[in-house]
């Protein structure tokens, strides 16, 4: 099980970024993941990868969600690390990486990792269903709102489609 | 037909039958705004990409892969999160006392000595150790401050402390347990220094902990009454 958890680690650890926005929380909730799935091995017929998924998306509603209010009441200091990973550069037009990721903190927590493991992990709707252990009709409404909201926190949509 | 954002975004991510598909390749072909609208959606997983996707270049840090916890009944017990195995097993002040040190992570670098020892005070702070308390702050000698948070016994039937020490614009949280030559420092965990402005990265700490009470607990921390009696014993080890 040792080497399938480092080789699903970098998975892992993306995963951990988009939730936390922070290079040094990914870090930590990767090695917290890592911890909780060596005492808690994933339950017979559950793959691995979604068992670490779904541990890592537990443990940062445990354990890292509680700082949100206050990070955000703090300016966002985590932030300076995801330029260290990527610079100030904008990534799309005048959209940075520091706006893309308050908008992701806006987000509920299931929207947060829904999109998450739709867009940066290409897991499937039904992968994402196993992995949180929600029905398939709520990963495809939740994420549809994650991304409408997301395209209006950060303007990109001029036009409105019925809801 | 009327398209809404949910038949859109799962359009996106090719997750609708056969027919739902054909529907919305019809309705993108006819309606403009719908095709931009579906551009925008696309974005959104593009966004999310190009920011969370470059911390693939930072190595992975070194992981500790070996399995720790015992295994059986008393994995239930170690499951708990320690705070909440504390605040039931303590009485109030102590309770207060080492919940809130382990919630807010008050844990800063201790320095140490190639032995292990804190520096040449920590006879004062074992002293501290030897008769202190949990819950109660004592001054040193030095001007420096120690508060004993908790006690447990150790695998070893040793009695351990985690204890709170500050001074010198410093503060370090540690665990040590006592032996025939007296209290001998474990460990502490190191972290930068706290201020208000970086509390946020607490949480390392105190996971970091919170593991390591996990690995050396035998069962949960000692009550009042308990701790009284460890002290009244001189911390003889549990037979």
């Amino acid at each position: 099980m040792q080497e399938e958890i480092v080789k699903l680690a970098p998975a892992v650890r993306r995963f951990a970024y988009s939730l936390t926005g922070s290079t040094h929380d990914a870090d930590d909730l990767l090695q917290s993941t890592v911890e909780r799935v060596l005492r808690s091995p994933a339950p017979e017929g559950v793959e691995l990868a979604k068992w670490m998924f779904r541990i890592c998306r537990n443990l940062w509603v445990d354990e890292y969600r509680s700082r949100k209010v206050r990070l955000n009441a703090a300016a966002d200091p985590e932030l300076q690390e995801s330029q260290i990973v990527d610079g100030e550069r904008a990534i799309c037009g005048e959209i940075t990486i520091r706006q893309v990721d308050a908008a992701m903190r806006q987000l509920p927590d299931d929207q947060r990792s829904i999109l998450s493991l739709v867009a940066l992990e290409g897991l499937s709707y039904k992968e994402v269903a196993s992995t949180l252990d929600i029905p398939a009709g709520t990963v495809m409404s939740r994420l549809s709102r994650a991304r409408a909201a997301l395209s209006k926190i950060l303007n990109l949509n001029a036009t409105g489609v019925n809801a | 037909m009327n398209i809404t954002d949910t038949m859109l975004s799962a359009f996106l991510d090719a997750e609708l039958a056969e027919a739902e598909m054909e529907q919305v390749r019809s309705a993108l072909a006819e309606d403009e705004h719908l095709a931009d609208h579906l551009a925008e959606l696309a974005m959104v997983d593009q966004l999310v990409r190009d920011t969370y996707a470059p911390i693939e270049q930072l190595p992975i840090p070194e992981l500790a892969l070996s399995p720790a916890a015992p295994t059986g009944a008393t994995a239930q017990i170690i499951a708990l999160p320690l705070w909440r195995r504390a605040s039931r097993a303590l009485q109030r002040p102590m309770a207060a006392a080492a919940a809130v040190a382990l919630a807010i992570g008050l844990v800063i670098n201790i320095e140490r000595g190639e032995n292990g020892a804190a520096d040449g005070s920590w006879e004062q702070v074992a002293a501290s150790l030897e008769t202190g308390r949990s819950g109660i702050r004592q001054q040193l000698a030095d001007g420096s401050e120690v508060l004993p948070q908790l006690s447990f016994v150790n695998h070893d039937g040793e009695y351990c402390r985690q204890f709170y020490r500050a001074g010198g614009g410093s503060a370090a949280q540690g665990i040590a347990c006592r032996d025939a030559d007296g209290w001998q420092l474990r460990n502490s965990v190191p972290v930068q220094p706290l201020t208000t402005a970086d509390s946020y990265q607490t949480a390392t700490a105190h996971n970091v902990l919170e593991q390591l009470l996990d690995d050396m607990i035998a069962s949960g921390p000692l009550d009042a009454d308990g701790e009284a009696a460890a002290i009244a014993s001189q911390w003889q080890p549990v037979p």
